[in-house]
């Protein structure tokens, strides 16, 4: 070995520590990046060669650059992140709602309730008086108010809801193809290595990864190439290079589905933000809107019934004091329409809704859509009457086994909501117009209906049915926000876990500095040494 | 385990948010008193709280329609009042003319003044509160008696209120009840000159009384009445007729007269006494609910100073571990 061989293994040692201060540098540089994995030069002995004597190193090389990372923490985060995405919509979707019930500020429709009923009470101790009736179709006026305010603000929220699906599809699918794209680089700067050799694309995309399991529940693998492949409700999402595309449509309801390359994928995703609030409009439309509904169709019903059979001031009977109730229909049949959807008997309304079925034999099955009971069933014949639970519907046209319709009388219950009577006069307090003015009888009658017990209603009443929509709402965002907190809770102890091993600590950081720093003088000093040995040697 | 300064900082961080966010929920309870801004914060406590309510509210409306029953109630017993000391007159007018010891000239006099004391019960069992005729059933629109007739113009009615959760309370008296004679069997009366006077329950509430001789067949006179304005009105006629027989014959419908009214002022005291209960209960089960709401709803002012007080001083005791614990590294002391 020459005496020149010196400055090469000077040399390796200048190179080496130069790129650890490298990586210690980038590693610094990158202390608060998200998602960065620190990251460290492997050093080995270069190799040797045979001199007198034996073998002697010949300095030192950089094997690789290490990732400090956890892939077992890494798929734990994917998971907790698409937890806490559900969560966290969930929450802030249902807090709206509450606020919407919000009766511990007075905001909902209790005090309204109590104030249309006491002013029937005020009709009752004065049948004849005006202002009473006034009164009363002021507070009335009120409650209707109220309650299609209400509604509004449910149905807003989960107009919200599906907006923000869309959004959050355009992310997902951008995300996507980010990732497909880093898939490439990836694997294009890999291939013919054992090791991972492209850490910074790598923390890149494992970044991605978690975003997008934020947004929407996955399951993904890594492949021997390098790809990860990312499967959403049994469809690929991301293939290699290629991504699936993740749409949205409205369905029959006006809600939006998901659908991944075409196949509806709704029901799969259920974490996730968008599974958070696929949950949550389900959550809702299922539960609150429909009670909200349904009380207000059953104030509609159990007034009308009374008021219509009373006679006002002017001795005129069967006016309906608030707007009568009306059927919805929705028609999933191509040959055949409803022509014809009428309540002929308020009193026999149940308040249900229903599906209209067929059969191969042209028979039509009449099913409650909430319980799923058959209520009546026979042939069908175009354009003959099929009467049920004070309903007459009328179907024309051909239908085949797969058709369907939906009756029900709730769905536009509260947004037809209001007063019909205009003229206090028409205001039926009386039981007989033979008995005017100072009969009160129906009044009371009304009056007292705020403490019955209403069979459409569970057995419970009014105020009582409404209590327990207030409930529902307060103990669905109590449930989210305990939840929300619990994966919050969960996420930051992985993130401290992932920290732990991927995270940056400005201590070890400065004495990696000092010790590079170092080992590249004393490499320096080295060359000047063989520089002076080698002038010892030309001075001869 | 590894620590770096990034945890450390992410963890400082959480807490800090934490205890701010303990401090704004303690202000806002601060702020608006309450206990809980929203169904969430106590969901139990919420439904509570508006029973708590409906119940107050529902209580006050009772306390509205018994005030209501009240003053009516009242008004009526005045009313009968009137009545009372209008009959009491008619009978210090009857009983000198039953006696026959009046001369034509008082005769005419009591003639006029009962005739006066007709017009009042006329008058009386017209009485209007509020606008409404208070005797007169369902048809308050309606006076109780015809001026010119003295027929019952109202109808049966029984006008109710609320006064308590499925408690109503008839309010009115109907005219029927109030003014009319009514006669549930034949009544005989022997006179102390040995002539007989029956009292026939007619149709309706009408009463016809006939005056037979000694020998309890024979009819002298006959007439009829069926309410208190018609009795006023016959006993005028008989005392400027100075007709001794038929005065004779309307001192015990006045008895009887005084003794209903005096009945129906009994009926209407029991009734007020009834509504003044109802009240005391409405009022003493107000302030327990009232309280019962202030426990639910309220927030504990001192409890809640207190609370923040803690907040604040641990509060501030992290941000200075956390000023110290980040701001140092190795760097600081390389030179």
């Amino acid at each position: 070995m020459s005496l020149f061989g010196l400055f090469d293994i000077a040399k390796t040692s200048l190179f080496a520590s130069q790129t650890a201060l490298a990586a210690t540098s980038k590693n610094i540089a990158n202390i608060n990046t998200p998602g960065y994995s620190r990251q460290e030069v492997i050093l080995e002995i270069a190799n040797p060669v045979t001199v007198k004597g034996g073998l002697l190193g010949m300095g030192v090389s950089v094997k690789g650059i290490k990732r400090h990372y956890d892939g077992f923490i890494h798929a734990q985060l994917i998971g907790q992140h698409q937890n806490y995405g559900r969560s966290f919509t969930l929450n802030r979707s249902l807090s709206r709602i509450e606020q919407i019930f919000n009766e511990t500020n007075n905001m909902g429709l209790s005090s309204s309730l109590m104030d249309f009923f006491n002013a029937w009470q005020d009709v009752s101790t004065n049948p004849e008086g005006s202002p009473q009736r006034m009164v009363l179709l002021q507070k009335a006026g009120d409650m209707a108010v109220t309650a299609r305010r209400m509604e509004s603000g449910i149905l807003d929220t989960l107009r919200h809801a599906n907006d923000e699906i869309d959004d959050i599809v355009n992310r997902v699918n951008s995300i996507a193809g980010e990732i497909a794209a880093l898939n490439e680089r990836i694997m294009q700067i890999e291939t013919g290595y054992n090791t991972e050799n492209a850490p910074d694309l790598r923390d890149s995309r494992d970044n991605l990864l978690s975003e997008l399991s934020e947004l929407v529940e996955f399951s993904y693998f890594e492949d021997s190439n390098g790809y990860v492949n990312i499967t959403a409700g049994m469809r690929n999402l991301v293939y290699g290079e290629k991504t699936g595309s993740l749409t949205t449509r409205i369905n029959e309801d006006g809600n939006r589905d998901l659908y991944l390359d075409g196949v509806n994928i709704t029901s799969h995703i259920s974490k996730g933000q968008l599974g958070g609030l696929i949950a949550f409009r389900d959550n809702i439309e299922s539960e609150t809107l429909h009670e909200t509904r349904k009380l207000i169709a059953s104030l509609t019903k159990e007034i009308n019934t009374l008021h219509s059979s009373g006679y006002g001031l002017d001795g005129t009977t069967g006016n309906d004091f608030f707007n009568p109730l009306q059927l919805s229909t929705k028609d999933y049949s191509a040959g055949a329409d409803i022509t014809s959807a009428a309540i002929t008997d308020l009193s026999a309304l149940t308040l249900d809704e229903y599906n209209v079925t067929f059969d191969a034999a042209n028979n039509y099955y009449v099913y409650n859509s909430q319980s799923g009971a058959l209520v009546t069933s026979g042939s069908y014949t175009s354009g003959s009457t099929i009467s049920f639970d004070g309903i007459d519907l009328v179907i024309t046209g051909a239908v085949t086994a797969s058709d369907g319709f939906f009756v029900s009388p709730l769905t536009d219950a509260v947004r037809n909501f209001g007063v019909a009577v205009t003229e206090t006069g028409k205001i039926a307090a009386s039981a007989s117009n033979t008995t005017l003015p100072g009969d009160n009888t129906i009044a009371l009658e009304i009056a007292r209906l705020s403490d019955s017990s209403l069979y459409d209603l569970g057995n419970s009443s009014f105020m009582d049915y409404y209590k327990g929509i207030v409930s529902g709402a307060g103990t669905l965002s109590r449930a989210a926000s305990d939840s929300l907190r619990f994966d919050d809770n969960l996420l930051a102890e992985l993130q401290n876990r992932r920290e732990s091993i991927s995270g940056v600590s400005l201590d070890e950081e400065a004495v990696n500095l000092i010790r590079f720093q170092r080992a590249f003088e004393a490499g320096a000093k080295m060359i000047k040494v063989t520089d002076e040995l080698i002038e010892t040697i030309l001075n001869l | 385990m590894r620590i770096t300064s990034y945890m450390i900082l992410n963890q400082q961080t959480r807490f800090l948010q934490r205890k701010i966010e303990q401090i704004s929920k303690l202000n806002n309870r601060l702020a608006s008193g309450a206990k809980s801004q929203k169904p969430s914060d106590d969901v139990i406590g919420t439904l509570r709280a508006m029973d708590y309510n409906l119940s107050i509210n529902i209580n006050d409306q009772y306390k509205r329609n018994i005030d209501d029953a009240a003053s009516h109630l009242e008004f009526t017993d005045k009313v009968f009042l009137s009545v009372s000391d209008s009959l009491s007159e008619l009978k210090k007018l009857v009983i000198p003319g039953a006696s026959g010891s009046l001369t034509a000239d008082l005769g005419a006099n009591a003639a006029e003044t009962a005739a006066q004391f007709r017009d009042l019960i006329m008058d009386l069992s017209n009485s209007k509160f509020r606008d409404r005729y208070i005797f007169s059933g369902f048809r308050t629109d309606t006076q109780a008696y015809n001026p010119n007739t003295f027929n019952y113009q109202g109808d049966s009615g029984e006008i109710n209120v609320l006064i308590d959760a499925d408690v109503s309370l008839q309010i009115n008296i109907t005219g029927r009840d109030a003014f009319s004679y009514t006669l549930s069997a034949e009544d005989v009366v022997k006179l102390s000159d040995g002539k007989f006077i029956h009292y026939i329950p007619g149709a309706g509430t009408t009463v016809d009384v006939e005056i037979r001789d000694t020998d309890d067949t024979t009819v002298l006179d006959s007439f009829s009445f069926s309410n208190f304005i018609e009795m006023a009105d016959t006993i005028s006629t008989a005392l400027a007729n100075n007709d001794v027989p038929r005065l004779q014959a309307m001192l015990k419908p006045l008895n009887n007269a005084s003794s209903k009214v005096l009945n129906n002022q009994a009926g209407v005291g029991a009734k007020q006494g009834r509504l003044q209960s109802q009240t005391d209960k409405i009022d003493y089960s107000n302030v327990d609910l009232k309280n019962a709401l202030s426990d639910t709803v309220d927030a504990d002012m001192p409890e809640t100073i207190t609370e923040i007080l803690m907040a604040q001083a641990s509060l501030e005791a992290l941000r200075q571990s956390s000023a110290q614990v980040l701001s140092q590294s190795l760097l600081d002391f390389l030179r």
